[in-house]
């Protein structure tokens, strides 16, 4: 179960206090697809970062499985996160100098994994690549860089996936064909996606549709 | 206009970045200008006091009077021009106190009024005039220096013997502006008139006397002109005419192996600069294709964002010149406070304009060569491989050639020496083609055998990590390598001589004698070793000296080599000393110990009178007269001709403190002729030299005795000195080092701190990261390290094949310590740097 209690996040923009997100709270249970879209500015990536463990909530707490991520310390929450979450980025974020199956490889390997290369190459084939393992991301293209961003959120089977806008990046084809293989393998693996974005028609293939608006998810 | 508008917006909107780079090349040119403000003060002062050290306007000097013909000639020449004139007779000799302490002494018997030029003070008289020289010559009086004070133990009124006459000591010296150095000299000096020179029985034939004649100008201005006329009566090279210009030349050689030596540290700073601001520059345009692309799509011309980036890095270039002579301007007072340790002097503690331009060119030159090359590729690159973030360009190495041909050129200026110039680019070329030939298809193979390994292999995830990061990385790893394994090759070259010259002079395998004797005089031989028996000295059999001049080379008469105008090179000025002196001549039957045949045959015996006789030349002697084996030399000795044919050439080893010369003909040529000789006494207790030193100069008083195991002390203090500035200049140029590693870790992290979330992301601790970011430059440290010391060494290997007589120590100790410091100065640094960006979380390193 997901929980967000009583969240503020507030940046500081030089002497101006911008606030994003003002005393949410929030609760989400079961598996499934779910989309959140929301205007831009509305706050969907602080809402998927706080989620992620990727940035502190100003005042409030995010509690995931009973475990509250944000009193957690460091080392802690990268365990926890390493375990539990799986993050998609808009821009891929791939090791630039790690082929395509040492980038799957990689969470695999911290986690001490007994089988990391049998494990990546079976997700890879889930996503098409096995053909492309040994290459270097500047030699794939957009739209298989993200499969293998997919391939390795998903890989050491975490219970959530967090994808912030997977297609934001691509062509209308590849995006189609990304979120293809985004949806199928969330739903083959079982595993909860959040997806954050502002297609709606995206959103429409979700199980559960809520809406960042002033400060506050509603569900649609 | 467009390219100016874009200049000032360039450097407008990125002042901190160019504030960066600007920092590096301030480091480098820092370095630089030190030792040319050095050198540059060096050259002033002596300028400045060469009169002074010359004592007159223009002198005559040598080991032989001038003949009774030229002396008529030179007077004739000279009474137009003069206003003063005086003589002296310097000589070294032993001294001898009442307390029965003798110390070899170099003497100066003066007359008349001397200094012409300068002055000279006493503590109980004052300044010198005219009237207390003659006070001088009327009685035994001495003037001494307060280092035969303190070694003696004497003060005014003491008594002092020199040669065969007892000198009462009048005053201690104050203040000498002949005198030039400090610490250099054989011996020190003492002062008595020239009256008293026949009394005291030091000059016989053969005795090693200087003499000079010095006179003082109604014109100074003419003295250039009045050497060549003075030079066109005494015909002999052996004979020196001499203007204030060339007073300074024995003092600033002396400096000059040493500020040489630090130039060549300085252009290494230099270098490490231009690696830095390289590896920046290169960095940063890298993210800026997509700018470069949307000015060509905008219409604007290669020729204008060329002019662009120029006129930018002229700017900066200028500036950190500017900002380099500002600082320079500030710290050159405490640096010059630690010269007037080596030489008493004046110095001047402002720029001068020459360094001032200097400085200013190189900060431009370098930023230039360094920088266009990498602007040129991108140009020729299409617009739209430019907008893509994917572009990958190969450095050109052609456009880098001007900057080779400038880096070659600034070491043989430097170094004043092509030789040394040449090994010097070379090595730096070596370890440059080690890195960028070798080392990238090392990276290359790694990086193949690690593809379809699980990433903790080998050695667990933090090796394999590092491991294909280094060999992905391919082009920082070469860079950072590079910079750090130029600056180790030096540093390891200085440690490895300094060993090796320690080495060569305190120790041999035969063990050094203690005291070096010379002037014996031919019919004193027999009566010394005789001495030497009777009171248990063990003398080695003496070597007979005798004095000549080179006259001709293959038949061809030898000419006095003037020195050039400008820029010389140690080399010609080598060339042109040795064949402009007098020669000593010996004769042996073969090698000695401390010899070595390097090429030709042994003596065939005695000459029998029949063709040419034979005559072995010391190797690199040989080298510098230009004669090979078989060549034909002709000496006059006293007016006779002796010819003799090249049969080989030797190697000696001068430290061993033995008699030996660059010229030994076969038994049965010089014989008959005029002679002194040279005699050591072997390797005894100290305090037996003192006692032995002492009966010999009572018997003996004419000749002088070295005490060797003082001079080997003297010269490895005045070592240690140098040393100690060289490694000053080194750690200047590890500084460099570091800063530019920091400059590039620095960037190399920033670039990281994308990775870095991602690491954490994926379930990687803080330790873990460090851990990986350790090991990863740990290795390219400890690779640079490698390479960097294995240079260094066969460099120091090379260089004391050519100058040390092949001696060669490895100094593991150095060795060792000093890749434990960097090594240690690598961590510290990405310590640092990683602890800046460790701090922020994921979401502000994704950002950035």
């Amino acid at each position: 179960m997901i929980q967000f209690k009583n969240v503020s996040k507030i940046y500081q923009q030089g002497s101006k206090k911008i606030e994003v997100l003002k005393d949410m709270n929030f609760e989400l249970e079961g598996k499934g697809l779910i989309a959140i879209v929301g205007k831009s500015g509305s706050g969907k990536s602080t809402f998927l970062s706080l989620l992620g463990g990727l940035d502190d909530p100003t005042t409030g707490e995010v509690v995931i499985d009973n475990t509250s991520i944000s009193n957690l310390d460091e080392s802690a929450l990268t365990k926890f996160r390493a375990q539990n979450i799986g993050i998609i980025f808009q821009h891929f974020h791939l090791v630039e100098t790690f082929s395509a199956l040492e980038n799957v490889m990689l969470p695999l390997e911290v986690m001490g994994d007994k089988d990391p290369i049998g494990k990546a190459k079976e997700v890879l084939k889930l996503v098409g690549l096995s053909e492309r393992e040994d290459h270097f991301p500047n030699q794939l293209s957009g739209g298989e860089k993200q499969r293998v961003a997919i391939a390795r959120a998903y890989v050491t089977n975490p219970k959530i996936i967090l994808a912030d806008e997977p297609s934001g990046n691509l062509d209308p084809e590849t995006g189609e064909k990304v979120m293809q293989t985004l949806f199928q393998t969330a739903k083959e693996l079982n595993q909860t996606l959040i997806l954050v974005t502002h297609d709606q028609d995206l959103a429409a293939k979700c199980d559960k549709i809520y809406e960042l608006k002033d400060h506050h998810l509603e569900l649609q | 206009m467009i390219a100016l508008r874009l200049a000032w917006r360039e450097l407008k909107n990125n002042y901190r970045y160019w504030l960066f780079f600007s920092l590096n090349l301030i480091v480098g040119l820092i370095g630089f200008t030190f030792i040319l403000l050095f050198r540059d003060n060096i050259a002033d002062s002596l300028s400045q006091r060469s009169t002074q050290l010359l004592s007159s306007d223009i002198a005559i000097s040598g080991r032989r009077d001038i003949t009774g013909d030229e002396e008529k000639k030179v007077m004739s020449l000279m009474s137009s021009y003069q206003t003063d004139y005086t003589r002296l007779v310097s000589l070294y000799s032993m001294g001898k106190a009442d307390n029965e302490k003798s110390r070899l002494l170099f003497v100066k018997f003066i007359t008349g009024k001397y200094p012409l030029q300068g002055n000279i003070e006493i503590d109980t008289l004052g300044s010198v005039n005219k009237k207390k020289i003659e006070s001088l010559n009327s009685k035994p009086y001495v003037w001494i220096s307060p280092e035969v004070a303190h070694q003696f133990k004497l003060e005014n009124g003491s008594l002092l013997k020199i040669g065969k006459v007892q000198f009462e000591v009048q005053g201690i010296i104050e203040t000498d502006t002949t005198s030039s150095m400090r610490g250099f000299s054989l011996a020190p000096k003492v002062y008595v008139g020239q009256n008293f020179l026949k009394q005291t029985e030091l000059v016989s034939f053969g005795t090693v006397a200087w003499r000079s004649r010095f006179f003082n100008l109604k014109d100074p201005t003419k003295a250039a002109e009045l050497k060549e006329e003075l030079e066109k009566i005494i015909t002999d090279p052996a004979i020196d005419v001499r203007t204030p210009e060339n007073a300074s030349e024995q003092l600033s050689r002396v400096i000059g192996y040493l500020s040489d030596f630090l130039g060549l540290i300085g252009v290494v700073a230099l270098l490490m600069s231009a690696i830095g601001i390289f590896y920046l520059f290169q960095s940063y345009i890298f993210e800026r294709l997509k700018h470069i692309g949307i000015l060509k799509s905008l219409g604007v011309t290669n020729g204008n964002i060329l002019l662009n980036f120029a006129l930018v890095i002229t700017v900066v270039g200028i500036l950190s010149s500017g900002a380099t002579l500002i600082l320079a301007k500030l710290f050159l007072p405490l640096g010059m406070e630690y010269l007037k340790e080596f030489y008493k002097g004046d110095f001047n503690d402002g720029l001068t304009w020459q360094v001032s331009i200097i400085v200013l060119c190189l900060g431009l030159i370098v930023n230039l060569f360094t920088c266009l090359p990498i602007i040129i590729v991108l140009l020729k690159q299409k617009t739209t491989s430019l907008l893509s973030s994917e572009l990958r360009t190969k450095p050109n190495i052609l456009l880098y050639v001007p900057g080779a041909v400038f880096l070659w050129g600034l070491s043989v200026w430097q170094a004043r020496s092509l030789i040394i110039g040449t090994v010097f680019f070379v090595a730096l070329l070596v370890v440059f083609l080690i890195v960028t030939l070798v080392l990238p298809f090392i990276l290359k193979s790694i990086s193949k055998k690690l593809i379809g390994k699980p990433i903790s292999r080998p050695g667990g995830l933090w090796l394999g990590y590092a491991l294909r990061l280094i060999s992905r990385n391919r082009y920082t790893t070469l860079l950072l390598v590079l910079s750090l394994s130029i600056g180790i090759t030096l540093i390891s070259v200085i440690g490895q001589l300094d060993k090796s010259l320690k080495q060569e002079l305190t120790s041999s395998k035969e063990p050094k004698p203690s005291l070096f004797l010379f002037d014996i005089q031919d019919e004193q031989v027999g009566e010394l070793i005789e001495f030497a028996k009777n009171n248990d000295i063990p003398l080695a059999e003496p070597t007979p000296m005798v004095r000549a001049r080179l006259i001709k080379k293959n038949g061809e008469e030898v000419k006095r080599q003037d020195k050039k105008e400008g820029f010389t090179t140690r080399e010609e000025e080598q060339s042109r000393r040795f064949n402009n002196r007098g020669v000593n001549l010996s004769y042996a039957k073969g090698l000695n110990p401390s010899e070595k045949l390097v090429e030709g045959k042994e003596f065939s015996g005695v000459y029998s009178g029949e063709g040419l006789a034979e005559v072995s030349l010391e190797k690199r002697y040989a080298q510098r007269i230009g004669v090979k084996i078989g060549d034909t030399l002709t000496y006059e000795v006293l007016g006779v001709e002796v010819q003799a044919k090249v049969v080989n050439t030797r190697q000696v080893n001068w430290t061993s403190f033995r008699p030996n010369f660059f010229i030994v003909f076969q038994p049965g040529v010089l014989e008959i002729a005029p002679k002194t000789f040279l005699a050591i006494v072997k390797k005894i207790d100290f305090e037996k030299q003192l006692l032995i030193q002492d009966l010999l100069v009572d018997k003996f008083s004419n000749i002088s005795i070295i005490n060797v195991t003082e001079l080997v002390t003297k010269i490895l203090t005045l070592f240690k000195a140098m040393a100690w500035a060289i490694g000053i200049m080194s750690l200047c140029c590890i500084v460099v080092g570091i800063f530019v590693l920091y400059s590039i870790l620095q960037n190399q992290l920033l670039k990281k701190k994308n990775e870095m979330a991602l690491q954490k992301i994926m379930g990687f601790e803080g330790r873990s990261i460090f851990g990986i970011t350790l090991v990863e430059y740990s290795l390219t440290c400890i690779v640079a390290l490698v390479i960097g010391t294995t240079m260094g060494t066969i460099v120091a290997y090379t260089v004391s094949q050519i100058f040390l007589d092949g001696v060669f120590v490895f100094n593991y100790e150095f060795v060792i310590g000093l890749n434990i410091v960097l090594y240690l100065l690598t961590v510290l640094t990405i310590a640092v740097t990683y602890r800046i960006h460790h701090s922020q979380n994921i979401k502000s390193l994704l950002s950035d």
